[in-house]
């Protein structure tokens, strides 16, 4: 290299390395910029890339009877989830694999590809099968640990999952959970709830959901609360690190019924028993039945039952078309809880109701007699059941005289009758808050009637209206304009115009208040529709002199570690305006059913608790139906007579006879409160075939 | 033949700080690739450190080759780098890796023809410019220079590989600065290059001029302006810029410490063991720790151009060049766009970066420059 060469050389080198020194210098501040300056900003990004919250369930509360009888808790599911996989060979060898042994389970690689791609929330595995605890489960379990390795992330982990150890005991009322329904989504909090989450559907777990605290903002309820674990995760969204912060999740309260377990074991035995003797000897229609006992001075509900059964079991892993079938294609109605939910014709069992009103009404004593001659002396001459003869009000609650009870109700009048009825809790609501669906059944009277008239007629113009608009229709296949035609048109709307004359001129006439109306209301038909639970609650009335208590069934709420929360005390909704005297008449009216003469005195003839009740015989009013041979089976009672207890309600569809198809349940139901073991064992068919019941 | 003085006045901080890079790249190696295969936490190291130690002979092969036999094989070479890079290119000969024809797959390992194209081009291109170094004083001349490089950036422009294609034009800036070009035209060359390039980009995305790229690719090259338009509020071509800004800006003054960093631990960072290794020096190991890194760089650079010097030799002089801009391109490009300054063209960063290809590329190009201290002349006054 030549001189000229060299200084080129070393000038050259300066500069390039001047250049560089610059430029890295250049990436220093930008380090410095980043890694200094801005340094919060990005490590707060970083936290926020890794850190994730997944919610943790918590327990549901337990729903326990009175004495501590487990009927809804909360046992562990194993779910086998599927974490997602980024790559995706991986991915599939998984779903395949897993598919492989899912097989038997009916899970196909199609249905697992479907819900893995259908969970967005992709940190959190998706969910493919879940099994009880049980032989299937360990089985289950076995295989996929024995295929591990083939199976990339798949993992197995305990949930909770409902459960109802006593099946269909009580079924109805403790309801059953499952998953908010889209027509549900606006009845939630969504900042409670997420779209996933199990509620609570019918009966108790429906009711006792969640609810606010009354002196505080705090929850209540079988929902809990959830808690909140961190998880740090990977670019995959996968937990690669459980973190120190999380919230345990609040365990649900548990709901102490005031159901008495043995004594709603005896009135569902005894009403399915009872059921498979009418459907054997009297009618194929048989299988509904409904029935309530109750605490006379508190209002405490101890047992209540509704047939066809209904098991929230069967909910708990979705139904099997077979339990469709059941449910929901069933004209029984399986799931409706008849006892709350379906009024019936009283019959007889409202006769009471009329005595009270008519001894209230007049000046006759209750010896004041009448001459049954098998039917009452004013039109249209509504039958008895016999010929009575002389008969005074105690012998007519206690024969069930309809020509007694015809004449004490035209003494009374409707309106006298109606407001008994209202003091007692016919026709208006129980006031049981604890179930949904609650009805208020219908009471007899005018206004009734009158509304019930309307709806008559506007379905009948309804009807026509339609008729008229097919016979407009029907015209065109005339020419338009034609003879024919215009024939046609005026043929229409002569018979349009007269079928309306014909529907007002019925409502006129039916809109009215009548003689008989009263008469049919005061032997309980005509109108009167009452549930099982009214029913119950207005012999409870009778029996502690006319106090009328809010029935409920829910005794407490406890919290997970055992405080009580919220306790449920007696609440009189109604004091009644009968004289005790009169009152007492009824009772004394009562208590001669089951003696001798009585109704049912064959039923509790030798039973050592003196029982006061009253049958019914209601016409079923059903379509179809035969309205002289095909009777509801109803019977009313409250015990001890003496001190009275619990009153008893309960009605057997197609029983004909109430003392020997509900009566016998009754029977039951008090042999088992009362301890009476000789009695607890019936035989139901020796009643009910027995001629001694003749109502 | 190789003088016994020349062992003794061998440049050592030269070499020490190569081993010190070594040692660093394996360290960073063993975070970087830790989570990048699920359940083989040491896949890619082992790969990595066959290639340091495979490197390290390659190293000490091309260091006791007299670099001055290379200008009596030139036609050789040049035949030796067309081949390899057309062959490259051809269906079924070359295989391709993220959309570009780049690999030659050899079962047991794949190469990166590129890689070893530049260390060729360089020897190749120094002989050339040597022998016209008193004349690169036109804007002709220079171009001629510039047209001789457009050959092999032309083949890899086809595979597509823009980055490596961008390293070619900064080695020929490198080279032709050092053969003695005249600075006033280079200068102007350069910044008409980067000015008609901003330019073109100004009117596509202002006034719509038509330019023959996909969307996609024109938004690789300006993403990094603004990375969170993207069309995608971050999650598309922006993505990887933005978790490689939150490592780096995470690491904070000492870093996150070693596999500690989430971002590259949790594979929020793409290609963190590869192109954006830096962002995971700077996660893990803080300004502090990426300070350190880039001035064994510098130092590394500042040696190869003492030894240019010293070497007297003008040929040698212009190899270095080349090699130190290469080095300093692959730095700069793939630090800065690990930091967002730079766009995104995906080159490795020298020595740190997993693959085979360009750690064997970088060592022997070392290599060379040990070649050229170890064959100095030793002139004496």
């Amino acid at each position: 290299m030549n001189r000229e060469t060299i200084k080129i050389t070393v000038m050259r080198t300066r500069i390039i390395l001047a250049v560089m020194v610059v430029v890295f210098a250049l990436l220093g501040v930008r380090l410095f910029y980043l890694q200094i300056q801005s340094n919060a900003f990005f490590a707060s990004r970083a936290e926020r890339n890794t850190l994730r919250f997944v919610e943790v369930e918590a327990t549901r509360g337990d729903i326990v009877g009175a004495d501590g009888q487990v009927f809804a808790t909360t046992k562990p599911t194993y779910v086998v989830s599927l974490e997602y996989l980024m790559d995706t060979t991986e991915r599939e060898t998984a779903i395949v694999n897993l598919a492989a042994v899912l097989d038997e389970y009916g899970y196909d690689e199609e249905m697992i590809r479907t819900k893995v791609s259908a969970n967005l929330r992709k940190f959190e595995a998706t969910e493919i099968v879940s099994i009880p605890w049980g032989m299937e489960a360990i089985t289950m379990i076995s295989k996929l640990s024995e295929r591990r390795e083939f199976l990339p992330g798949v993992v197995i982990k305990t949930q909770p999952i409902r459960t109802y150890p006593l099946g269909m005991l009580a079924g109805h009322i403790i309801g059953h959970v499952g998953a908010i329904g889209e027509n549900e989504m606006d009845a939630y909090d969504w900042s409670i709830y997420d779209i996933n989450d199990q509620v609570g559907k019918s009966g108790i777990e429906r009711i006792f959901e969640i609810f606010e605290a009354e002196d505080s903002d705090a929850y209540y309820g079988l929902k809990g609360t959830k808690g909140l674990q961190q998880y740090r995760v990977d670019a995959a969204s996968r937990p690669i690190q459980e973190m120190d912060f999380s919230i345990e999740p609040l365990p649900g309260d548990t709901v102490v019924l005031t159901l008495d377990y043995d004594v709603q074991l005896a009135m569902e035995n005894a009403m399915d028993e009872v059921i498979a003797e009418v459907y054997e000897s009297i009618s194929d229609k048989a299988g509904t039945a409904a029935s309530v006992l109750m605490e006379v001075n508190t209002g405490k509900i101890l047992a209540m039952a509704s047939r066809p059964g209904f098991n929230p079991e069967d909910f708990v892993d979705g139904l099997s078309q077979e339990e469709v079938d059941y449910y929901y294609r069933n004209e029984l109605r399986p799931e409706i809880n008849k006892a709350v939910a379906s009024a019936y014709p009283p019959g007889s069992t409202f006769k009471m109701i009329t005595g009270m009103a008519y001894l209230e009404a007049s000046d006759y004593t209750p010896y004041h007699s009448v001459v049954c001659r098998g039917a009452y002396w004013e039109r249209p001459y509504i039958s008895c059941w016999s010929v009575h003869g002389r008969v005074n009000y105690y012998e007519s609650i206690a024969k069930s005289c309809n020509t007694f009870f015809q004449f004490a109700g035209s003494t009374a009048g409707i309106e006298r009758i109606a407001q008994t009825a209202t003091e007692f809790g016919l026709g208006v609501d129980p006031g049981l808050r604890d179930l949904p669906s609650v009805n208020m059944g219908l009471q007899a009277n005018p206004e009734n009637k009158l509304a019930l008239q309307e709806s008559y007629l506007q379905t009948r113009l309804a009807r026509y209206a339609k008729q008229y608009d097919e016979a407009v229709k029907d015209a065109e296949q005339f020419e338009v304009g034609s003879a024919s035609y215009e024939d046609a048109l005026k043929q229409a709307a002569k018979q349009w115009e007269d079928s309306k004359q014909w529907a007002q001129g019925i409502f006129d006439f039916e809109k009215n208040w009548q003689a008989y109306d009263t008469f049919n209301t005061s032997i309980g038909q005509g109108l009167n529709n009452y549930t099982m639970l009214q029913l119950a609650n207005y012999t409870a009335t009778i029996a502690n002199g006319g106090t009328r208590y809010r029935p409920y069934l829910v005794d407490r709420i406890e919290s997970s570690h055992g405080g009580v929360l919220v306790e449920y005390e007696p609440e009189i909704l109604d004091q009644s305006s009968i004289s005790p005297d009169n009152i007492a008449a009824t009772q004394r009216g009562m208590r001669d059913v089951t003696n001798p003469g009585g109704t049912s005195y064959y039923l509790f003839s030798d039973f050592p608790i003196e029982v006061a009740g009253k049958t019914g015989t209601a016409q079923t009013g059903r379509v179809g139906d035969e309205k002289l041979g095909e009777f509801h089976g109803l019977f009313v009672a409250y015990a001890p007579y003496e001190n009275p207890e619990v009153a008893f309600a309960g009605i057997v569809e197609y029983g004909e006879h109430g003392g020997s198809s509900a009566g016998v349940i009754a029977k039951a139901v008090f042999a088992e409160y009362f301890g009476e073991e000789d009695y607890k064992d019936i035989d139901v068919g020796y009643y009910l075939n027995s001629p001694l019941f003749e109502e | 033949m190789i003088l016994s003085k020349n062992y003794k006045e061998l440049d050592y901080i030269y070499l020490g700080s190569i081993l010190l890079i070594l040692i660093t790249s394996a360290v960073v190696q063993a975070t970087a690739s830790y989570a990048v295969v699920p359940g083989e936490p040491y896949l890619y190291l082992k790969k990595h450190l066959f290639t340091m130690v495979t490197g390290v002979i390659l190293f000490m092969v091309m260091a006791f080759i007299n670099y001055r036999d290379y200008r009596s094989l030139i036609p050789i070479l040049v035949f030796l780098t067309l081949l390899m890079l057309v062959l490259v290119i051809i269906p079924g000969v070359g295989s391709v890796r993220n959309n570009a024809r780049s690999w030659f797959d050899f079962g047991f390992l794949s190469l990166q023809p590129a890689e070893f194209a530049k260390i060729l081009f360089i020897v190749i291109f120094a002989d050339f410019l040597d022998r016209r170094k008193d004349h690169l004083d036109t804007i002709f001349r220079i171009f001629l220079c510039f047209l001789v490089m457009l050959i092999p950036v032309g083949l890899i422009m086809l595979q597509p590989d823009l980055g490596t294609a961008l390293v070619f034009i900064a080695i020929t800036f490198f080279m032709l600065f050092a053969a003695g070009a005249n600075i006033k035209i280079l200068l102007g060359l350069l910044l008409g290059g980067i000015g008609s390039l901003v330019l073109l980009l100004f009117l596509h995305y202002q006034m719509g001029l038509p330019l023959p790229l996909e969307n996609y690719q024109l938004m690789r090259f300006t993403i990094f302006l603004n990375p969170y338009n993207d069309g995608k509020g971050g999650l598309g071509a922006g993505y990887n810029i933005i978790q490689s800004l939150i490592a780096i800006g995470s690491g904070g003054l000492f870093g996150k410490g070693f596999l500690q960093g989430s971002q590259s631990q949790s594979n929020f960072l793409p290609y963190h063991h590869t192109d954006f290794v830096f962002a995971v020096i700077g996660e893990e190991f803080g300004f502090v720790g990426s300070v350190i890194v880039l001035s064994l760089f510098l130092l590394v650079l500042y040696r190869a151009l003492m030894i240019a010097r010293k070497s007297h030799d003008f040929y040698g002089f212009i190899i270095v060049s080349g090699i130190v801009g290469m080095f300093f391109f692959h730095i700069v490009e793939s630090a800065g766009m690990a930091m967002g300054v730079m766009p995104i063209t995906g080159i490795p960063f020298p020595l740190l970066s997993s693959g085979g290809s360009s750690l064997w590329s970088n060592m022997a190009a070392l290599g060379i420059i040990a070649s050229i201290d170890l064959h100095k002349k030793i002139i004496r006054f």
